[in-house]
């Protein structure tokens, strides 16, 4: 085909950044884990994702790098690539016949010297255990694709379980299987848990004998796209393509509370390290980020040009304050203020001033943002009419600010309780249709309340209040504190780890970014 | 042809809609970019009922007693699935205008910015096709030396915007509404200053229509070429979409807008090629290809957002999108 000359829009691409905690540069390793194109072979429009696995033991032993292209899944060798000089090479390269690889998750609980868990899922709705040690193939389960034949979107190990895997699909049903049960091959009878428009669960046990899937939850409408679990491994967030993130308690199998885009699909979401923040991409082309703790959208990222096709906590550029630090007055932050290292736990007991989020794009780009203390101390939001939930004994943080903040709300459909319900209602036309399946078709008393009272279990009753998604006059719309044109393709995946930021784009190419004072033995 | 529609009838059958018909237009010689735009606005329902509604009080038919007729003989098909050939509405857009009189492939836009101007202009006054399709735009001018904004409105029937690649239509719109500078020879007469000041000029959306109209630029002329060339560029669209380009007095900026049809173009550039359209009817997509129809699924609306690559110049991209507001 004739080249074009019109090459006015090729942005070059970009190799280092600069933020306030210093330089940020594309490692010259980059390219040796990158796909490298020696057949003609197309990646059927499939986004390349990434798992990863690093750890600090000594010799970085277990790390494992592992992305899909096309029908092939690569593993590499992956230890911070910046403290080793060549030991990056491919390990092992599968080809799969008859379905393509699409989304794979690492065991973190079972990890050993000799065992390092992946589970894959395919275009075909089948998935596959590989131990990544040793490179073989140790399971595969819905093999006759009996359980559901849809394509596959994410799929999870819980955390804190051995064994127990989630996976999306995109029919938008989510599956939970044990991988030391067998599948079920005939028709699956499933009993009802419970039933609703909006999220129901059926379970396949029977008292004769235990079989995969344990459950089978189906989530609004349209696929799944991407799910997440919460840090303190109690909850899972869910985006779908019917704009709506839903967090999920899947131990007493409820949904507790819901947030929908500005416009369009949800495409990715994540969690803060602390818990209380996530964060959503999708096709509104924004990055939206959303307090877990008060139920309302804080801040609205613009900056990309197309859709957003992963976003991420950095869980080592957070910046905090520690509870009893009485000297923090607000004004001299760098004393008091430091950037953290550990990500993790220690972040719980802190104040956190600034959370750094990363997205990456079908607009090739890597954005950077800050969301800092003038959002998260920001009264104006907490009067946002969106999605608050009441939860009666379970965390005491969120129930006092949803209390607070659902005296400024028109409940809608809380008439169970006091039969007047709601008076003042601006916010209660246009959107409603699309806010919630349970919205339209059912009688106005269950319209946007569902009350749920789990049987077996005391933990809570959960009140779950839908509301319109706030005007884009409302929330605070937020710029990158950096954008950069990191590929020639579409961005689909993104990861950080402590010294490194790595992304994966359709073409396979991998770019990865070291942070700021990591000495490179390469450089 | 035959073997089609009783194959669409086999797949949504049961589920076909009372009072709808799907029809497939005759092609009668590089006349797709026809068939594609009136099946966007046969299924842009509004506009349907208008036409459908419409009596010429003149004897001699007009473009648009021929369309209703067109609409007439559709909507009432004993059959609800078929194939008809407009036969006189091609003659009469053939007699009415030199430019679509010959067996070329024409531009879609061209042909539906023509008929919407032509049946306006023979209602005459305020009508119902500015009803359905008319918005207005603010061009905000503000003089970079006194600071005085001067604002000027202007009404649409669609929207043209500039494509870029790897980029979304919410992306292209902020585009549409971002700021110039005009300088040297472009300057501003201020009449504030009573001189030609430099000055910054955007356009916004201060009233939204009630169907929106977005043309997607592609194709572009190329000086060394002497040509229109096609921009393939991959260009997303969502199935439903709220504008940020909303100037602040605007009365609704959040209002949600609902995908109902899309002119995909196919092919190499303007006067080459072919055009189809998709249609969401009653909660399912329909394509549109001259006399074939097919019923298709949403997520294969994927194909229809151009190709990134520049090797795929011959690709199928949307052309033309029309959005519906949500009551």
């Amino acid at each position: 085909m004739a080249s074009s000359s019109n090459g006015n829009n090729q942005e070059e691409i970009k190799c280092e950044f600069l933020v306030k905690e210093g330089r940020y540069k594309v490692s010259p390793l980059s390219a040796s884990y990158s796909y490298q194109k020696t057949t003609y072979q197309t990646n059927h429009g499939n986004p390349v994702k990434l798992s990863m696995v690093t750890s600090n033991c000594e010799g970085g032993l277990y790390g494992r790098l592992v992305y899909n292209y096309g029908r092939e899944l690569f593993t590499f060798a992956y230890k911070e690539s910046t403290r080793q000089d060549t030991d990056n090479k491919i390990l092992d390269k599968k080809a799969y016949k008859s379905a393509i690889p699409l989304c794979h998750d690492f065991n973190l609980i079972t990890r050993s010297p000799d065992t390092l868990n992946l589970i894959v899922g395919f275009n075909t709705g089948q998935m596959q255990l590989i131990n990544v040690v040793k490179y073989e193939i140790m399971k595969n389960f819905n093999e006759s694709r009996n359980i559901d034949n849809s394509k596959i979107t994410c799929i999870k190990w819980i955390p804190g379980k051995d064994n127990l895997f989630i996976a999306s699909y995109f029919s938008g049903n989510i599956y939970m299987y044990d991988d030391n049960l067998p599948c079920s091959n005939g028709p699956i009878t499933y009993s009802v848990v419970k039933e609703s428009d909006d999220f129901s669960v059926y379970t396949s046990k029977s008292k004769l004998q235990q079989r995969n899937p344990i459950y089978k939850w189906t989530i609004g409408k349209g696929a799944v796209n991407d799910m997440a679990f919460s840090p303190d491994c109690r909850h899972l967030a869910t985006v779908s393509q019917d704009g709506f993130m839903r967090v999920i308690n899947y131990e007493t199998n409820t949904v507790i509370s819901t947030m929908k885009s500005y416009f369009g699909g949800l495409l990715c979401v994540a969690w803060s390290s602390d818990g209380k923040c996530v964060a959503t991409g999708g096709e509104d082309d924004l990055v939206t980020v959303w307090s877990f703790t008060e139920g309302v959208v804080i801040a609205r990222c613009d900056g990309h040009r197309s859709w957003v096709n992963a976003v991420a906590f950095d869980p080592y550029t957070i910046f905090v304050t520690n509870r009893d630090d009485a000297s923090f007055s607000g004004s001299e932050d760098e004393a008091n203020v430091n950037c953290h290292r550990n990500g993790s736990n220690e972040v719980e007991n802190s104040n956190v001033l600034s959370y750094r989020i990363g997205s990456v794009g079908q607009d090739t780009q890597f954005l950077l943002w800050d969301i800092g203390e003038d959002i998260l101390t920001s009264e104006r939001h907490r009067k946002q009419p969106q999605t608050v939930t009441v939860n009666s004994n379970t965390n005491s943080n969120s129930n006092t600010i949803s209390r607070a903040s659902i005296n400024d709300l028109k409940i809608d459909g809380i008439s169970d309780y006091s039969n007047k319900s709601d008076s003042s209602s601006s916010n209660n036309k246009s959107d409603h249709s699309h806010n919630n399946s349970n919205n339209s078709n059912n009688n106005n008393n269950n319209n946007n309340t569902s009350i749920t009272t789990t049987t077996n279990n005391n933990e809570s009753t959960s009140i779950n209040i839908q509301y319109q998604c706030p005007s884009i006059t409302e929330i605070p719309l937020i710029e990158p504190i950096v954008a950069r044109k990191i590929a020639h393709e579409r961005v689909t995946s993104l990861a950080f780890t402590e010294d490194c930021i790595t992304c994966a784009s359709q073409d396979g190419q991998i770019t990865i970014w070291i942070r700021p004072n990591i000495v490179s033995t390469q450089l | 042809m035959g073997s089609n529609s009783s194959q669409l009838e086999k797949e949504i059958g049961t589920e076909l809609p009372a009072n709808e018909h799907y029809f497939g237009l005759v092609n009668f010689g590089n006349t797709c970019y026809c068939n594609s735009v009136l099946q966007a606005l046969y299924f842009c329902r509004p506009f349907r009922e208008q036409v459908l509604m419409y009596k010429s009080n003149n004897k001699k038919d007009s473009l648009l007693a021929c369309l209703a007729d067109l609409f007439k003989n559709i909507s009432s098909q004993r059959r609800k699935i078929g194939v008809i050939a407009p036969k006189k509405f091609i003659a009469k857009l053939r007699k009415e205008n030199d430019l679509f009189d010959n067996y070329m492939q024409q531009d879609a836009h061209e042909f539906l910015n023509y008929l919407l101007n032509t049946i306006a202009d023979i209602l005459q006054a305020a009508t119902w096709v500015h009803e359905i399709f008319e918005g207005i735009l603010v061009n905000e001018t503000r003089c970079l030396c006194c600071e005085s904004v001067s604002c000027k409105d202007e009404s649409f029937l669609d929207l043209s915007v500039d494509v870029e690649e790897n980029t979304s239509i919410t992306s292209c719109l902020k585009g549409f509404s971002s700021t110039e500078t005009l300088r040297s020879d472009q300057k501003y007469y201020c009449e504030q200053c009573c001189g030609k000041q430099e000055a910054e000029k955007r356009m916004r959306v201060k009233k939204l229509p009630k169907t929106l109209a977005l043309h997607l630029k592609r194709f572009k002329y190329v000086e060394d070429l002497h040509r229109y060339t096609k921009l393939s560029y991959r260009v997303v669209f969502p199935l439903e979409i709220k504008l940020f380009n909303m100037s602040n007095d605007a009365t609704n900026p959040d209002q949600m807008y609902d995908l109902f049809a899309v002119v995909v173009h196919c092919g190499s550039g303007p006067n080459r090629g072919h055009y189809i359209s998709i249609v969401k009817s009653h909660g399912f997509w329909l394509l549109f290809d001259d006399d074939a129809v097919e019923k298709i699924e949403p997520n294969a609306m994927e194909d229809f957002y151009g190709l990134a690559s520049e090797t795929y110049k011959s690709s199928a991209a949307g052309y033309i999108l029309f959005y519906q507001a949500r009551e």
